[in-house]
């Protein structure tokens, strides 16, 4: 296990597309850190120069402190997960997970026992000697899993593993995700869309927007403190509401206010009027969309459990002034 | 069909035989005269049941002992075809299996160059290069060999496209995969295309063994010597006989006997072929 680091790592294709503007990452090893950002941002790019399938345009980046630009991928000493898992489908799981080991020549007894622990950790067991088209999706991942694992590498590099499972297995295997992690303790580097993921699984976030990184930081200070408009726009659901800081009398060009720094009636520093539009119940929180005035913007607002709510009915929100992010004109948060 | 109508059902399958007939026939009758003897064929009308000189016939085919064949059994010729229909199939999906690997896998100046000249030479049979193709062939000594037979006709545009194809649609994913688990060049081709093409390879083994087994102007060019006969040239010089009568029972015989192998092939390869279909591997 060993860290990571990333020095003015920059990426433009032969087309000349830039699809990583200079990237500065430093990871500890044991840490899981999850690249986050919209589609198309740069994060596969970024994670595919750490793995050494896409050249290094400028920039360094080094793996348990060795430089490894030049260096191919199979010597880089890396484990990937891939979204489609890359599973090779005429070998069996068993092969999958020897195949690397044996291109190294390892011996046959030490394959055979670090694919029987690593069967053992992701309960692969009874799978072991089928073909990956004989297996679920959620199996299937587990065994590019497997595969990672039993490699003993430096780093895990993931890249959106989880986005081709559906919803329910999605919340599971994150959580063996994060389970593993902290049995094994290695470095995970983890590309995700899904800002949920990100939040759920990583030590420190890193958001991506347009080939530029926006913020680094663990996930409750990203939360609480977005560094720019975007972080706070793309990091939590619902959104976060957004108004013209002369609504509330601030000097800043935009104001945010998560959904649940809104209270419905109750008496905080700051008060606003609006009817109600709508109610999203979610089971365990309700929604409300509140139209401000009659052309006014709408903001969510996170209702208090038991309250009654109808459409059209007119509502005051408050919040305390602490709660406010507040943003310059270039997107920057001030203060 | 969906419907159950009797009358319906009763047309198709009518059609159907009709069809199946239709496409036996020949060989029905090449079955059939091939177990006569030579008055027979040669009086109307002509037999459409089995007679009884099929072992006589087969026996001197066999033997050799018919100076019309130019005195080689039919065994040789058809150990001649063989070897040479072998030679074609393997060099050509050899060849063009190597060649697709590169034109695919591999950045080198000129690459779609390449492609499009190996793309352009499916404009160019035997049938039309044969003078310069011959030309070379005496050049380099090859005339009566088993190489003069196959090498010319190894070269294949349409396998190596094939294989160009099915190599796009393996998943870059996957050939990533193989770097990280630091396959070389070498071994993601043995342990991971070759398996991969494994249908691929045994319907185009099917495709080109026929092709190499049927050729005809080829090898009546490329061999003058009698031991280097293949079957196929063979039935063309019983019938040749300029005076005398054709000897139509024993090129039936020879014919009957140049079916087989083509439909050995077909009949062993199509269980991988379709075991190939069924199992999606991908
Ligand atoms: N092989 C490539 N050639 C040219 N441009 C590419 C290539 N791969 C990705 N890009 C571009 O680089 C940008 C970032 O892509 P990617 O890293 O895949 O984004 P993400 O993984 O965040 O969705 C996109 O604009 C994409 O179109
Ligand atoms: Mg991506």
């Amino acid at each position: 296990m060993a860290g990571l680091s990333l020095r003015g790592v920059k990426k433009v294709y032969p087309g000349g597309v830039t699809a990583v503007e200079g990237a500065d990452v430093e990871i500890a090893d044991g840490e899981f850190v999850v690249l986050v950002g919209p589609s198309g941002c740069g994060k596969s790019t970024l994670l595919r120069m750490v793995a050494g399938l896409e050249e290094i345009s400028a920039g360094e980046v080094a793996i348990d402190g060795a430089v490894v630009n030049r260096r191919e991928p199979g010597e880089r000493d890396i484990a990937m997960v891939f979204q489609n898992y890359a599973l090779y489908p005429h070998m069996s799981v068993r092969q999958n997970m020897a195949y690397g080991l044996k291109n190294v020549g390892m011996p046959k007894p030490e394959i055979a026992a670090r694919i029987d622990a690593a069967a053992k950790v992701l309960q692969l067991g009874e799978l072991l000697d089928r073909k990956p088209r004989q297996l679920s999706g959620g199996q299937r991942q587990r065994v590019a899993m497997g595969r990672a694992l039993v490699r003993e590498p430096k780093a895990f590099l993931l890249d959106e593993p989880l986005s081709n499972l559906d919803a329910k297995l999605r919340t599971h295997m994150r959580g063996e995700l994060k389970e593993l992690h902290q049995r094994l303790r290695a470095t995970f580097l983890y590309v995700t869309h899904d800002q949920v993921e990100a939040m759920s699984l990583a030590d420190r976030i890193v958001v991506m927007n347009a080939g530029r990184i926006e913020q680094i930081g663990a996930p409750r200070e990203i939360y609480d403190r977005p560094a720019t408009r975007f972080v706070a726009e793309f990091i939590g659901a619902p959104q976060m509401n957004f108004l013209p800081g002369a609504l509330l009398d601030e000097t800043v060009a935009a104001i945010g206010l998560r959904p649940e720094a809104l209270s419905l009636g109750g008496a905080g520093e700051i008060r606003l009027e609006g009817r109600l539009r709508l109610v999203e119940d979610l089971g365990a929180d309700r929604f409300a969309h509140i139209g401000l005035g009659e052309a006014g913007p709408t903001v969510i607002a996170r209702a208090a459990p038991g309250a009654s709510l109808a459409p059209g009915d007119a509502v005051s929100l408050s919040a305390a002034r602490a709660a406010i992010h507040r943003f310059g004109e270039d997107g920057r948060r001030i203060g | 069909m969906v419907e159950n109508r009797p009358f319906l059902s009763f047309l198709t399958h009518a059609a159907l035989i009709l069809g199946v007939a239709f496409l036996c026939f020949p060989v029905w009758m090449a079955l059939v005269a091939s177990t006569h003897g030579a008055e027979a064929l040669s009086r109307a009308p002509i037999p459409l049941w089995f007679g009884d000189r099929g072992w006589e016939n087969y026996a001197q085919l066999l033997s050799g002992g018919l100076p019309e064949a130019g005195g080689v059994p039919v065994g040789r010729m058809m150990l001649n075809s063989l070897v040479m229909a072998l030679m074609i199939t393997v060099g050509k999906i050899a060849v063009s299996i190597l060649a697709a690997y590169a034109i695919v896998y591999f950045r080198f100046p000129f690459r779609m160059g390449f492609f499009w000249i190996v793309f352009l030479t499916l404009m160019l049979p035997v049938e039309v290069r044969i003078l310069p193709t011959y030309d070379v062939a005496v050049r380099l000594g090859l005339l009566n060999s088993y190489l003069g037979l196959s090498l010319p006709l190894i070269a294949s545009a349409t396998a190596t496209f094939l294989f160009r194809q099915f190599f796009l649609t393996i998943p870059d994913e996957l050939v990533e995969a193989a770097r990280i688990d630091r396959a070389g060049p070498m071994r993601f081709f043995r342990d991971i295309l070759i398996p991969l093409s494994r249908t691929n390879i045994a319907a185009l083994f099917i495709i080109l063994f026929i092709y190499g087994w049927n050729q005809y102007l080829w090898p009546l060019l490329v061999t003058t010597e009698e031991r280097f006969a293949t079957v196929v040239v063979g039935i063309q010089r019983m019938t040749n006989t300029g005076e005398a009568l054709p000897v139509w029972h024993y090129i039936m015989g020879t014919t009957v006997l140049a079916m087989l192998p083509p439909v050995l092939v077909v009949l062993s390869m199509q269980k991988l072929f379709v075991k190939g279909l069924v199992e999606q591997e991908k």
